[in-house]
């Protein structure tokens, strides 16, 4: 079965990872050795030396790799000179970018998600239907919810949700905003989690994700293969769903 | 990180990739759970829906305990265990477990279960809400009935709670020692004690589930003492399992950590 992972993060970290040094050939490898033909990348110097770099970096590292798909590290002020997100944002899909993260703790872009100083970015995002991908641990439900709340069209793919359960904030989010996706990977370890996700919210919200680099990327594969679901909605989480959101992207 | 074979084509990886159960191995979950946690409901705690993933993924038996017997209820706990194992008894295996904060009846309910035919213990430090650690004398009516009786312990673990069983380790010599989620933390630790003495064994069960754990571990301690547990209902046994099946280890290596192994430590008939 086709496999795009969503939640690929190459690049080097401050200190080195024991065992592994996440460049490009060393994500082709793990992707080839469970099958997995595609991913969208980010790109860990977002986090160390900001996105303006980083932005390039991922689009000279990924340029002969057809199989994976860069995504851009965007913050609400956008980008020097200008400084204006609408024009960041238009850059990044003139570049051919469909998808972007970003991190708002003080410890890497440093900024509030909240509206109140993210609203631009979001207004920016929902007017071309760009999926934004945001770590579970970077994003309280509380804020969550109000961003979802002023912002009903902005896509946003949860990754790295972590195995609580059946997660007593995260259902009541699900519930609540329909353009909410969760990225399905090793992390959420949930028993019989993702048939129950499947069952009460339908089969289009769900993403498949390999935890690179940290995890052996195995887990998520199995854990996609021996869920019990039928053909039809394994397919939808291991590339269909981000296959559309990615061809809406305006 | 050693890298012995690629593990693209062999048995287990290809059962992985196309989610299909792993029928031509043993499989043994030496690591499971029923019950609940007040801060993490379950999307099914039903016996029934356990032993349909363990057919799913091929696993032959599961060792369970009971989260509640480790939270004061022990009658309670222990007794959803005995009952499902009597109910499916070619598929559970239970552990006994004990709330440490209750010496008073720690005896008395081991000997109960021991009565009722389990043949193991399980116990639980509390991890990071408030409760005893390994070196308090609570736990010792546990160790010395398991060392009378022989039988296996399987310990929740984090690393530092090696130094507190320390004592215990060189004490208890006819206990066989399982300790669960290897390399949560100081994996150092746990590979000097598989190494050191002949009674512990390895549990493999850890959520973030480690690029090149399972690796480093067969690469550092006796084949024999790795045992592969999921910590189901806690987690989903479809990720633990895949961290065995895809590993770049051997299919000899693979079979004996999914459950060759456990057959032995646990006596497991043929």
């Amino acid at each position: 079965m086709k496999l795009i992972a969503c939640d690929a993060l190459m690049g080097p970290p401050r200190m080195p990872l024991d065992g592994c040094r996440p460049d490009k050939a060393d994500l082709l490898s793990e992707m080839a050795r469970v099958s997995i033909e595609s991913a969208i990348v980010r790109h860990r110097g977002a986090l160390e030396f900001g996105p303006f770099d980083a932005n390039k970096v991922i689009l000279d590292e990924l340029s002969d790799a057809d199989n994976l798909l860069p995504s851009w590290f965007l913050t609400p002020d956008g980008f020097e000179p200008e400084f204006d997100i609408a024009k960041t944002v238009s850059e990044m899909i003139d570049a051919g970018v469909k998808i972007c993260w970003t991190n708002p703790s003080a410890e890497a872009a440093c900024f509030s998600i909240l509206p109140w100083c993210s609203g631009p970015l979001y207004e920016a995002l929902q007017a071309k239907q760009i999926p934004l991908l945001l770590d579970y641990e970077t994003v309280t439900a509380d804020e969550l919810n109000t961003v979802l709340t002023d912002f009903g069209a902005l896509r946003v793919i949860l990754i790295n949700a972590d195995r609580e359960g059946r997660n007593r904030r995260l259902y009541p989010l699900l519930k609540a905003h329909r353009n909410l996706y969760l990225c399905l990977s090793h992390s959420y370890s949930v028993h019989l989690g993702t048939e129950d996700l499947c069952q009460i919210f339908g089969i289009d919200r769900w993403v498949f994700g390999m935890g690179y680099p940290e995890a052996e990327v195995g887990a998520a594969v199995a854990g996609l293969m021996y869920t019990d679901i039928d053909d039809e909605a394994k397919e939808a989480i291991a590339y269909g769903n981000i296959e559309r959101l990615l061809g809406e992207v305006k | 990180m050693t890298t012995k074979t690629n593990s693209h084509d062999d048995y287990f990886s290809t059962c992985g990739k196309k989610g299909r159960p792993i029928s031509d191995r043993t499989v043994i979950d030496a690591h499971a759970h029923l019950g609940l946690i007040a801060n993490f409901p379950h999307t099914d705690s039903s016996v029934e829906g356990f032993v349909k993933v363990m057919d799913r993924i091929g696993i032959d038996k599961a060792c369970i305990s009971c989260t509640q017997a480790m939270h004061g209820l022990h009658k309670q706990g222990n007794d959803m265990i005995l009952d499902a194992v009597k109910r499916y008894p070619d598929r559970f295996i239970g552990y006994m477990s004990i709330s440490a904060g209750y010496p008073e009846v720690m005896l008395a309910e081991l000997e109960r279960c021991y009565d009722a035919g389990l043949r193991a213990v399980k116990i639980w430090s509390y991890g990071t809400l408030k409760g005893l650690a390994y070196d308090h004398e609570n736990y010792q009516i546990a160790f010395k009935f398991a060392d009378e009786h022989e039988l296996a312990i399987l310990a929740h673990t984090w690393g530092q709670e090696l130094d507190e069983l320390q004592q215990a380790f060189d004490e208890y010599g006819n206990i066989k020692w399982l300790l669960a989620h290897t390399g949560s933390d100081s994996l150092e630790k746990y590979i000097r004690a598989a190494n050191e003495y002949e009674n512990i064994y390895l549990e493999t069960c850890l959520s973030s589930a480690p690029r090149g754990l399972i690796e480093e571990i067969v690469s550092a301690v006796p084949l024999h003492k790795i045992l592969w547990g999921s910590d189901q209902i806690f987690m989903s046994a479809t990720h633990q399992i895949g961290r065995v099946l895809f590993a770049q280890i051997t299919s000899e290596e693979k079979a004996a950590v999914v459950g060759a192994n456990a057959v032995k430590f646990f006596g497991i008939p043929k």
